[in-house]
């Protein structure tokens, strides 16, 4: 019974207490702690991953092992960066890492440079009809994102989707603001004419039926 | 011209960005009235920015149990933190809390005694106790002794809280108190172990 009180008086404690105090608490050896940074960037890391992996189990599983990586890690997190900027980098750290796994056991490197072609031709096949709803079009943008290379999909992730700005970015990242601005304006220019090669063939498409 | 659409391009992109201002805005509509290429791109970019703020708009939660499957894992894993500065303090921790639980103890059942004592004493003789009453009698009688040298101010006090508070109000308060008193205590103090932590981890790493 006393045990259990204290159990909630510390959770309290650990509700009001700062992301680096809560780290403390870790190294200390209070693994209950640990919950408490979980509940408060699961939501954060669990997005960033879902937005660059667009499957929902892979991005459950890939959340999880980021934030195993997080807890192995704990020491290394110094408290000049925000703990959501050294969550973000993990995240996209270990996602990068991952495709790059998958790719190695299942694609074939030939494959690999067709991704963004063939999910474009697969795409334009499937919808025939011009008129796409808001959500059927922000899918499809998000599948061109998908198939950019890691280079540019990461900073396009966090700027367009995940509402970062250039500065954090670079924090996350670890280049110059300049690298990241080109990147991400390098991706965009990628991400332009993917929309307009999926708008040709699609349009050529309609005129040769 | 193909310069001329590159700078037009830089306009785009900090369109992108929604830092264009209205005078560059001019500049770029007047160029995309005669360049059917820059419109075109324009259109696309207009596009992508409303479908990301569609995506944007849809708000992301982790799937239910999330934090709870993370847990079982972390559970799991042992692992040594060389920064680490308690070295497992338990033996300390407890002889701490033996201390804060009697200092709290005493208190409550001071307390008590100081409302109550006829009643306590009372029951305690009818129980056959009578050799705690004879022990505790004197402490009792010094403590009334002290209150009425101060002045009475205890037992106006404590008369008070008899006439105008019901006895279990008075009980919950008395044990609240002494929770609380435990709370503060045994509530750690990480921003001082944060500190501490961050000055070894400078020289550790």
């Amino acid at each position: 019974m006393v045990n259990e009180w204290f159990k909630v008086v510390t959770l309290l404690n650990y509700a009001k207490m700062t992301d680096y105090e809560l780290v403390a608490a870790c190294i200390e050896g209070e693994k209950n702690s640990f919950e408490e940074l979980v509940s408060r960037y699961k939501n954060l890391v669990y997005s960033v991953v879902l937005r660059m992996v667009t499957d929902k189990e892979d991005a459950n599983d890939l959340a999880q092992e980021v934030f195993i990586k997080i807890y192995r890690n704990l020491e290394k997190y110094s408290e000049e960066y925000k703990f959501s900027t050294w969550t973000i980098r993990i995240a996209t750290n270990h996602v990068i890492d991952w495709r790059r796994k998958k790719k190695y056991e299942t694609v074939s490197i030939d494959d690999e440079e067709n991704t963004v072609a063939g999910g474009l031709m697969a795409n334009s096949g499937a919808s025939p009809e011009d008129e796409y709803i808001a959500d059927e079009q922000s899918r499809m943008l998000r599948d061109l994102v998908a198939g950019l290379p890691d280079i540019y999909r990461v900073p396009i992730v966090l700027y367009h989707e995940q509402g970062l700005s250039y500065q954090e970015i670079s924090e996350i990242t670890g280049e110059p603001l300049s690298k990241v601005k080109n990147r991400i304006f390098r991706g965009r220019k990628l991400l332009k004419e993917s929309l307009m090669n999926l708008r040709r063939g699609g349009e050529s498409y309609g005129v040769g039926m | 011209m193909v310069s001329a659409c590159e700078k037009y391009g830089e306009l785009m992109m900090k369109y992108m960005d929604g830092r264009l201002d209205d005078f560059e805005q001019m500049n770029l509509d007047k160029h995309m009235e005669a360049c059917e290429a820059c419109r075109e791109d324009f259109a696309m970019y207009q596009e992508m920015l409303a479908s990301f703020d569609h995506s944007n708009e849809e708000i992301i939660e982790a799937p239910e149990g999330f934090a709870a499957a993370v847990m079982e894992k972390v559970e799991d894993i042992n692992i040594y933190f060389p920064t680490k500065i308690r070295n497992d303090g338990k033996v300390l921790d407890s002889v701490i809390m033996a201390v804060w639980g009697f200092l709290v103890a005493t208190f409550v059942m001071g307390s008590a005694l100081l409302l109550y004592n006829e009643a306590i004493f009372e029951w305690l003789t009818a129980n056959g106790l009578g050799v705690i009453v004879a022990a505790l009698q004197p402490i009792v009688d010094f403590a009334f002794g002290i209150s009425s040298a101060i002045g009475g101010y205890t037992s106006i006090a404590s008369g008070w809280f008899g006439t105008n508070i019901s006895d279990f109000a008075i009980i919950a308060l008395i044990i609240f108190v002494g929770l609380v008193a435990v709370q503060f205590y045994m509530s750690p103090k990480y921003a001082q172990v944060a500190a501490q932590i961050k000055k070894r981890r400078r020289k550790i790493m």
